[in-house]
């Protein structure tokens, strides 16, 4: 009951600007995959383009083996809530999820009620009479009790306060294990959910820089901190990402996994050697400027 | 709880590791599934799962079919056997190291060592020793000629 | 990718309706959401319809004896109100539609079908309150007088043409209604704006063919093959627009 994503060259133009050119990407069946990337890289565009809001200009989409676009089973299947969801704003909530209980097969309208208990939304209010962080909280009671297969929340958890972001999570997490099915969290706020995730996708400028598993992406990268010659020396012919001096002291980030030899032979150096974080790694790989 | 330093997969299995062998998860026990693990502590239950996987492989955890993950009868025995084992390379090693780097000779280590392992023996364990008997402090410290020589030594050997 | 949880289940509920994902389906739905809307505005016209038409009447017979039909002026007012309703409907509904999963279409077919729904009913409102009216100058013995000029009927009698008159404007204002608001959505403000000559437009060309003064030489027949020609038009054009659009970034 989860659907997979494959996408081949995929290239979406709004009038002459490309949101996504020639990318390509595979996303596993079953698993909470994360979509990161500056403003603009192009994850709302991709993730329009899965849920068959928009239709590519060139390049090829399977969701679950078949084209979304007018594809009823799928975009049955597919939920995409953007931001604060396309819902009717100017409706009684508690209109929205007896609507969506006719209109989504899976629908669970007694999740639907819990979850509206637990963000504190009260079904009579119209969404437009709702702060920001309230809307983007009914939006993720509706992509989560529509159970779709493929669930797509855009940044949904941007105008919550913490309390209700980490209730969405638990909630994600709690009703995942129980009904397991593809989702994917897009974010530029990459700290919180980074746990949440099975595999990583980073967009840049409308291509895919990388989709690695979350594992393995977390032990890339390392900082290697010294004295300036002995660091620049160590360095050499690795990918510096970064590079900051303190002092006599340089620390540079490396894009590079270090085996043990490595790490061994910067100690050996007198350089201390640390990890990368997943958020400064995404900063530092979708920089404007490269730097050396 | 866990720090950015190892996969988080690790972190798990070593805490369910330490676990079993300070004695709060005892053999035969059910553990948290990989649902209440990844609920818990907020984590993909792919990560939870990659870790009783390890553990199942050593060995330490076993699956009874419908049921749970459960604590093998010799698990503790197995990573007692493992932690003797590494024992030699992670903390006697380097120790040996810093001792020859500081000129300390090996029959000084050895003597201190009987000493500190008597002490250990008749205080009634680490914990009730540092919190709730004060009065034991001088007793540990009574060596007078050795107050010079502790700094470097600890310093080595504990790293 | 399975995950080795005893306690997982298929993504399924026990509860309600199994909805079994087709084209079909959608269109139910995208039905019900726009007869629901375009209901309750339809109590609000008729509330409307009796209080404008009864309060003008008692103005109109305490000055003077009526000699014309009140009721007939309602046909301007009966036309554009719900075609302001079909233009917010398409242009709302659009997002809520595909953003729950339903294909375009099955909003194509549902915006139609309500088209030709809601004209019906507005039609049938018309002609039942023109004939209760004409009751009521009977009782009275006012004349039932109608502007022979601007429409099919000559006399308010005339239940089946009243009915196909009204019936094609409203069914007009309807189409209308859907062109202009697709277009809306997807163009956006100016664009939607600079084509209303070509969205709107065709009401005002069906306007003449229903009017005996103007085209009376095509004959009856003639004029409604003309009508029908217009709509069908503009129903291939809604329809081919529904179908290709996609849905609007977030103005945020």
């Amino acid at each position: 009951m989860s659907f997979g994503v494959e996408i081949r060259d995929l290239t979406v133009r709004y009038g002459r600007t490309a949101a996504l050119e020639g990318a390509s990407l595979t996303l596993a069946p079953g698993a909470i995959h994360g979509l990161l990337g500056r403003n603009g890289s192009g994850k709302t565009t991709l993730l329009s383009v899965l849920a068959a809001f928009r239709r590519p200009s060139a390049g090829q989409v399977l969701v679950d083996g078949e084209d979304p676009w007018e594809n009823p089973r799928v975009m049955a299947g597919t939920c995409l809530v953007r931001e604060s969801g396309d819902v009717e704003v100017d409706t009684a909530m508690r209109d929205t999820l007896e609507y969506l209980e006719g209109a989504r097969p899976h629908f669970d309208r007694d999740l639907a009620e819990r979850l509206m208990d637990t963000f504190e939304l009260d079904p009579r209010r119209k969404p437009t009479k709702l702060s920001r962080g309230k809307r983007s909280a009914f939006g993720a009671v509706v992509g989560l009790a529509t159970r779709a297969e493929l669930t797509l929340f855009d940044e949904v958890y941007l105008g919550m306060d913490a309390p209700s972001r980490y209730a969405f999570y638990d909630a994600l997490l709690e009703d995942y294990v129980e009904h397991p099915r593809t989702i994917v969290l897009s974010s530029h706020l990459i700290e919180e959910i980074e746990r949440l995730l099975e595999h990583v996708v980073i967009l840049d400028r409308g291509g895919v820089l990388l989709a690695e598993d979350a594992d393995v992406l977390g032990s890339r990268g390392a900082r290697v901190t010294g004295p300036g010659p002995a660091v620049d020396a160590f360095v050499a012919g690795r990918r510096v990402l970064r590079r900051e001096h303190l002092g006599p002291t340089v620390q540079a980030t490396v894009d590079d996994t270090l085996d043990e030899t490595a790490r061994a032979e910067a100690s050996a150096a007198g350089l201390e050697v640390g990890p990368v974080d997943l958020q400064s790694l995404v900063v530092h790989l979708t920089a404007k400027e490269p730097v050396r | 709880m866990f720090d950015g330093r190892d996969p988080i997969y690790l972190q798990i299995a070593d805490r369910i590791r330490t676990e079993i062998l300070n004695g709060s998860l005892r053999e035969e026990e059910q553990v948290m599934s990989t649902t209440q693990y990844a609920t818990t502590y907020r984590i993909n239950p792919a990560t939870a799962a990659k870790a009783f996987a390890e553990l199942v492989d050593e060995g330490v955890l076993y699956k009874r079919r419908g049921v749970g993950m459960f604590v093998s009868p010799e698990a503790r025995e197995q990573l007692l056997a493992g932690r003797r084992e590494r024992f030699f390379a992670d903390v006697l090693a380097p120790l040996v190291a810093e001792a020859r780097v500081l000129g300390i000779p090996l029959a000084e280590i050895v003597d201190r060592l009987r000493q500190l392992d008597e002490e250990a023996a008749t205080t009634a364990g680490p914990a009730v020793g540092r919190t709730t008997t004060p009065e034991l402090v001088p007793d540990r410290a009574t060596p007078q000629d050795a107050v010079l020589e502790d700094a470097p030594l600890e310093d080595g050997g504990v790293r | 990718m399975s995950l080795p949880t005893s306690t997982a289940t298929p993504a399924s509920t026990s509860s309600s309706r199994p909805v079994t994902p087709s084209h079909l389906a959608g269109y139910r739905v995208g039905l019900r959401w726009l007869f629901q809307t375009h209901g309750l505005m339809f109590t609000w016209a008729v509330g409307m319809l009796v209080v404008l038409v009864a309060a003008a009447t008692i103005i109109v017979s305490n000055v003077t004896t009526p000699s014309e039909s009140i009721v007939q002026y309602a046909r301007q007012g009966l036309t554009w109100f719900p075609f302001s309703i079909a233009i917010v409907g398409v242009s709302t509904y659009t997002n809520v539609h595909i953003g729950a999963g339903l294909t375009r279409r099955s909003l194509g077919w549902a915006v139609l079908t309500a088209a030709v729904g809601v004209a019906a009913a507005y039609a049938a409102l018309f002609t039942v309150a023109l004939q209760l009216e004409r009751a009521l100058y009977g009782w009275t013995g006012w004349t039932h007088g109608v502007d022979g000029h601007s429409s099919l009927f000559t006399d308010s009698g005339q239940v089946g043409l009243v009915l196909l008159d009204v019936g094609l404007l409203f069914l007009a204002g309807q189409l209308c209604g859907v062109l202009v608001g697709i277009v809306y959505y997807r163009a956006g403000g100016w664009w939607g704006t600079l084509a209303l000559p070509l969205t709107a437009g065709p009401i005002l060309l069906v306007t003449p063919a229903l009017m005996t003064s103007v085209l009376g030489d095509l004959g009856l027949a003639g004029r409604a093959l003309l009508v029908l020609v217009v709509l069908g038009a503009v129903s291939f054009a809604a329809h081919r627009l529904v179908l290709g659009v996609q849905v609007r970034k977030l103005a945020t």
